[in-house]
């Protein structure tokens, strides 16, 4: 058990390096941000100042040494547009998008795993298609169209929700409601296919033939089985809506990470383009590694064959 | 991903194409042919008429109406559905050629180039898409050669550990093995032995890619970062849109309403397409 985690998180400190190397050298390739930050008509003195005050004017791999070396001590930079600690942007920005990523997958949970499960039971019939159906048409609806179609109908039509920020909870229903769509259909379909591949199984013949009421086989068999791979494909949907809510939070002005980002790489303001990608990177693979331990704990089965690789 | 087929395909015999197949090749005809047929309207999508700005769907001669330049709805998403296609056809056709080039070497060598990449695509991986997008298109400056580029970079990886772990398993088939001992070279193993048994997998992981794809353009022209202006794309149209909300909302839901129904088309022509080839739903017995 040991060995398999320190491996998982060997391997993790490899990804995080190569993240970092790739970022450092987009964020350089971008232009610097003395373009952004002095007016058109600068003297060259003056933006070489700008350049040296941030330390952009070493070589590179110097500037890659000292960013590696202060970002292990928890220091990721200064921003060059707010002249504040990089990483203390992203920590006040953060919660706002993980609030509204977990109000998204509770959403998406809440529709897609019902949805899978009275589609799966009743297999084959009318109300299968029409599940397969919404799910079909779901799945193609472009989260931006559908953000800018709910504040149509909602705020500018009916005036009954906020359009934009982030103020008590009635300001979350529009940017939840956006988000979850993506992830609903992930969830809907392989709850769909899980319970279709647990209904034959033979512990629910077994407890059917106790004479069982088949709400009971339903919930105590079925389901606790069949939502096992939720359990996977809800934390992958987790880390991606962490840091992939970039448009979400363009389009209702939500003040989190995602709009941050955007932000910092249109001032060029890399110290804090380099810690948004590599804060959201890491949470995306320590959710990963989270999930893959729950995964062990409810299955023994993986257990042994995740074991069995190390 | 296909469990929508699964059931029709109990129900009806196997090689009648079903409802959902046949909606998916309705729809993807009805937007090659709007394409194609683009170029024909192209004063009307690119040429700016004050006059006419703004006027509702239905007005005389603008079906869906008018944009606040004057230029006709129906045409200007003809002209954004063309030039999607295209990019997302190229970037697709990129992505497969390099994915599938780096994923079947990087299995069949294996070794420490195999750690190496395999290292790197989890690296892209990990990358938030659409910051990745945005942070390169800065750089680059929007263009369609450069969102082309950036739509491919982000989806080689799945090529290539797709093919890569399919690699690994052919690698030790005895027919492999077989030709191993009559003396064929490496090069030749792959790619009359190894190249031809990755197609389904190839196939069906560009049906996803593709409507992948003209989402990311979608979406980054929307950003603003995408296909330069004044260029129609289906995403930049809803920028556009935005300002006008209140006063003229067909500008926002018909370019929407044409990019969900080509995603769609895609889809259900790519979920027909992967019941009959994916081998895992095939062994499934679905």
């Amino acid at each position: 058990m040991r060995r398999y985690l320190v491996r998982r998180l060997l391997h993790a400190l490899v990804v995080l390096f190569l993240l970092s190397i790739i970022v450092f050298v987009i964020a350089r390739l971008s232009g610097s941000p003395a373009d952004v930050m002095l007016p058109i008509d600068a003297k060259p003195a003056e933006r070489a100042a700008v350049t040296h005050r941030f330390g952009l004017d070493r070589p590179w791999p110097i500037q890659y040494w000292k960013f590696v070396r202060h970002a292990v001590h928890g220091d990721f930079g200064t921003s060059t547009r707010f002249q504040a600690p990089a990483l203390r942007l992203v920590i006040d920005r953060a919660p706002a998008s993980i609030e509204l990523a977990l109000a998204a997958v509770f959403l998406a949970l809440l529709i897609g795993i019902p949805l899978g499960v009275v589609a799966a039971l009743k297999r084959g019939t009318a109300v299968d298609h029409a599940a397969t159906a919404v799910t079909a048409v779901a799945q193609a609806t472009p989260t931006f169209w559908l953000g800018i179609v709910l504040i149509l109908w909602f705020g500018v039509s009916l005036h009954v929700l906020p359009l934009s920020g982030k103020n008590g909870i009635s300001s979350f229903i529009l940017p939840a409601v956006t988000l979850c769509v993506v992830p609903l259909v992930g969830i809907a379909r392989l709850t769909r296919s899980s319970v279709i591949s647990v209904l034959p199984q033979d512990y629910v013949r077994a407890a059917r033939a106790k004479g069982l009421h088949e709400r009971s086989v339903v919930w105590r068999y079925v389901l606790r089985n069949a939502l096992l791979p939720i359990v996977t494909i809800t934390g992958i949907t987790l880390g991606q809506l962490l840091s992939g809510a970039v448009i979400v939070e363009q389009i209702f002005a939500w003040p989190g990470i995602g709009r941050l980002a955007i932000d910092a790489i249109q001032a060029r303001d890399y110290p804090v383009v380099q810690t948004v990608t590599i804060v959201s990177a890491s949470l995306f693979i320590v959710i990963n590694i989270v999930v893959d331990l729950v995964y062990m704990r409810l299955d023994p089965r993986i257990r042994q064959r995740m074991l069995a690789r190390t | 991903m296909s469990v929508a087929g699964d059931t029709l395909r109990i129900t009806l015999p196997r090689r009648r194409p079903t409802f959902a197949a046949a909606a998916g090749t309705f729809l993807v005809l009805v937007f090659a042919a709007a394409a194609v047929a683009s170029p024909l309207l192209h004063h009307l999508a690119y040429d700016i008429d004050l006059i006419d700005r703004l006027k509702p769907p239905g007005t005389p001669g603008h079906l869906l109406g008018t944009d606040s330049l004057g230029r006709d709805v129906l045409a200007r998403i003809a002209t954004g559905v063309r030039i999607s296609l295209v990019v997302s056809l190229a970037a697709v056709t990129i992505a497969m050629v390099t994915g599938v080039v780096v994923g079947t070497t990087s299995g069949f060598f294996g070794g420490w180039v195999d750690d190496v990449i395999m290292r790197i695509t989890d690296a892209v991986l990990v990358i938030p898409i659409v910051l990745l997008a945005i942070a390169v298109l800065t750089v680059l400056g929007p263009s369609i050669v450069n969102l082309i580029g950036v739509i491919a970079f982000i989806q080689w990886t799945a090529y290539a550990r797709t093919t890569r772990a399919e690699t690994l398993a052919l690698r030790e088939q005895l027919y492999v093995t077989a030709a191993k001992s009559f003396g064929a070279r490496p090069l030749l193993l792959l790619l009359r032995h190894i190249l031809p048994h990755l197609a389904p997998s190839v196939i069906v992981l560009t049906t996803l890619n593709l409507s992948a794809a003209i989402i990311l353009e979608a979406s980054i022209s929307f950003l603003g970062l995408g296909i330069p202006p004044p260029n129609p794309s289906l995403g930049s149209m809803l920028t556009d849109a935005e300002q006008y909300l209140g006063t003229a909302s067909w500008l926002a839901v018909y370019p929407g309403l044409a990019l969900l129904l080509l995603v769609l088309g895609v889809n259900l022509l790519g979920d027909a397409l992967r019941q009959r080839l994916d081998p895992t739903l095939r062994s499934r017995g679905g």
